[in-house]
């Protein structure tokens, strides 16, 4: 038989244990998404006045009742932006994954440091960075180099604006996805490369047919999660465009932020956020579905 | 078939000389067995010959042809690897036509050729399933079958069978010696096991901490072990050691230690090719070549095992124990007082010092 009273103390101490957290979590996370979810019915401004007006905002959002003339652009952007990025950081994880395994393994582990400076940086210096490599003068680094060899300087950030966003926000998203590919390889049994070799594989046969399949689970991990933070993050595209020029690099999540707390008008960015985390849920939803939710939770995301 | 040269072939890591200074060859067809303890360099020296690691020193020949520099995958070799290493993401039918595949062979081809080998090796009804749903014993015969697939011209096998549960282990040693001398490839064939080695190969290299020991046919190393170590090493139970000196009295020679001393047979006496330095020796005597019930050596019953046919008992002289292998049919018991003599062709003689055998010549007359 149980006692109830040692049942009872146990729940007593569980309880003080954990409301902390429970308290911490409330406050800090379904506060803040309720009151967004309250705000985008209301068209809130400087005035922090609440003046519920319906589905005021997001019928303007879909163009139904007034129209925001940007939503076009920005959900262009958004997805030239994940199509760019999100192949890169895997690509590019990938492919230096492997490279850095092939080399001498100090040298590889040399390498796979240097990629992780980014990751390493705070935010602000890393988007410095690619101001000023990038900077249309020609106090720029690339336009110093050019302007030594003698050919006219070149506006980046007018000409390639995107470019250069995806590819500050792919080498960061690299650095992880090689750091999880590259011990995923790692740890792949070393007679199942030499099997493969004395089958007769090449050194691309080996990599294409027996350690791309056996990264099947970390890749599709690294590209679920370089999902979700493409969709979401605006950091370094606000550090280093802030979305311009004239919006060419403003993503949903960046113009939510503008306008919400550049113009202001916290009603319309609340709407904004909530159709962003809606998105999220989706997607969420999506990528669970598709790895089956316990496969991914449980171990072995290496088949060996 | 080819033939493999190991000429003074060396593999170090550093300090630690895995393969030291190994010269071997393994005839046309030949079934060569690389036995010893765990650590003595056998699974080095097979990717060496494999082409994996590159000698520290020294040259692998196949037939007549100097191959150090040629890649693994160039040299037709089929390996079956102690983990035997199956691709898990591709099932068995895929496992086994992997090396086809790669040569970009259609598809027919292929298939009838993986079928065929999953035949022989009775894994034809396998061929949809995944590595991971396979006994042990299905996917080493997986793993052969994807060495085979592509008619080697020599095969290497890690241990091949030391994975498998003991019984299967049994069947799968005559299997596979069957499958060799039917197939005629050269094979090298790496284990721990003197059982195994025994039972399985033409010939066997004996290894230790990556020095060659003795090489030779099974009954060579049976009756003629070049020294302590493998005289220790091969056989079950194993050989009986005892230290003590070797007397000239006469034109005899006596072997004298502090419990019992005895007068050495005419043919051991022949046998012995060079004298120790000292008159320091080692006598091994194996357990079945012990006699019950008579001579003059005298002790007393130190336990008794029975182990079905036969019975293995331990006696006590002194400090010395001497297992002897006797029929089950006479009953002994802890404590008794017995008399034993040695079959006296069968005794053999090792250098105190050295524990290189007396029978056969020194290393550097060798
Ligand atoms: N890649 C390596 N780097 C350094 N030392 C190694 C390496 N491979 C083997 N060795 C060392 O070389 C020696 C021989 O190793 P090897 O694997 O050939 O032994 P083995 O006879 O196959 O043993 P086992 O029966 O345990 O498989 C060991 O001392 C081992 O520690
Ligand atoms: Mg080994």
């Amino acid at each position: 038989m149980k006692n109830p009273n040692i049942t009872d103390r146990k729940y007593l101490a569980l309880s003080v244990f954990i409301s902390p957290a429970v308290v911490l979590v409330i406050l800090f996370y379904f506060v803040p998404v309720i009151l967004t979810l309250l705000i985008a019915f209301t068209d809130m401004d400087r005035s922090l006045q609440w003046n519920f007006i319906g589905f005021d905002n997001f019928a303007k959002l879909f163009g139904l009742k007034g129209k925001d003339p940007f939503i076009g652009k920005i959900i262009k952007n958004t997805l030239i932006y994940i199509a760019g990025a999100l192949p890169l950081t895997i690509g590019g994880g990938l492919l230096l994954s492997i490279l850095s395994m092939k080399i001498d393994r100090n040298a590889g582990v040399f390498f796979r440091a240097i990629f992780f400076i980014p990751r390493a940086v705070p935010p602000v210096v890393w988007g410095f960075l690619w101001v000023w490599a990038f900077e249309g003068t020609r106090y720029g680094l690339f336009n110093a180099i050019r302007t030594a060899l003698g050919l006219p300087v070149v506006h980046w950030f007018i000409k390639y604006p995107m470019l250069i966003v995806i590819m500050a926000n792919g080498f960061l998203g690299i650095s992880l996805a090689m750091l999880v590919f590259s011990s995923a390889i790692a740890s792949i049994p070393r007679d199942l490369t030499r099997a493969a070799e004395i089958d007769g594989a090449t050194d691309w046969q080996i990599t294409r047919y027996v350690i791309i399949p056996m990264l099947k689970w970390p890749i599709l991990t690294m590209t679920a999660w370089h999902l979700m933070s493409f969709v979401n993050s605006y950091v370094y595209i606000m550090l280093i465009t802030n979305g311009g020029p004239y919006y060419a690099t403003e993503v949903w999540s960046l113009y939510a932020y503008h306008a919400a707390f550049n113009r202001y008008r916290y009603g319309y960015g609340a709407s904004l956020i909530t159709v962003l985390v809606l998105v999220n849920i989706a997607l969420l939803f999506i990528v669970l579905k598709a790895f089956g939710v316990r496969k991914m939770l449980s171990r072995g995301k290496i088949e060996v | 078939m080819i033939s493999v040269t190991l000429k003074n072939l060396k593999k170090y890591f550093g300090e630690v000389r895995a393969v030291d200074n190994l010269n071997l060859q393994i005839g046309e067809g030949e079934f060569m067995a690389l036995l010893g303890p765990s650590g003595c360099g056998k699974t080095t020296t097979l990717l060496t010959i494999a082409g994996f690691y590159k000698p520290t020193a020294g040259e692998v020949y196949f037939n007549d042809r100097m191959v150090n520099d040629i890649p693994p995958r160039s040299r037709n070799i089929g390996m079956v690897f102690q983990s035997y290493a199956l691709y898990p993401h591709m099932n068995v039918l895929d496992n086994i036509a992997f090396p086809l595949k790669l040569k970009k062979q259609p598809k027919k081809v292929w298939r009838k050729k993986a079928v065929e080998v999953a035949k022989l090796l009775q894994i034809d009804d396998l061929l949809d399933r995944m590595p991971a749903q396979l006994s042990g014993g299905q996917q080493q015969r997986v793993a052969l079958a994807r060495a085979l697939i592509k008619q080697p011209q020599l095969l290497l096998l890690d241990e091949p069978l030391s994975n498998l549960d003991a019984k299967l282990r049994i069947v799968m040693r005559a299997e596979l010696k069957r499958l060799q001398k039917d197939l005629g490839i050269t094979t090298i064939f790496v284990t721990h096991d003197q059982m195994e080695a025994m039972t399985m190969a033409d010939r066997i290299a004996v290894l230790k901490s990556g020095k060659l020991q003795q090489v030779g046919t099974p009954d060579e190393l049976y009756d003629e072990p070049a020294n302590v170590f493998v005289a220790s090493f091969i056989g079950t139970p194993p050989m009986n050691f005892i230290r003590g000196s070797l007397l000239k009295s006469g034109s005899s020679y006596v072997f004298e230690c502090e419990h019992f001393r005895i007068l050495l047979d005419e043919v051991v006496v022949q046998k012995i090719r060079r004298f120790p330095v000292t008159n320091n020796v080692i006598l091994g005597i194996r357990p079945e070549d012990v006699e019950m019930g008579r001579g003059e050596i005298k002790g007393e019953i130190y336990v008794v095992e029975p182990m079905g046919r036969d019975t293995l008992v331990t006696v006590k002289f002194g400090d010395v124990y001497i297992k002897v292998l006797t029929s089950s049919t006479v009953k002994y018991s802890i404590g008794e007082n017995v008399s034993l003599s040695f079959k006296s062709d069968k005794v053999q003689l090792f250098d105190g010092e050295t524990e290189e055998s007396l029978y056969v010549k020194g290393r550097d007359e060798r």
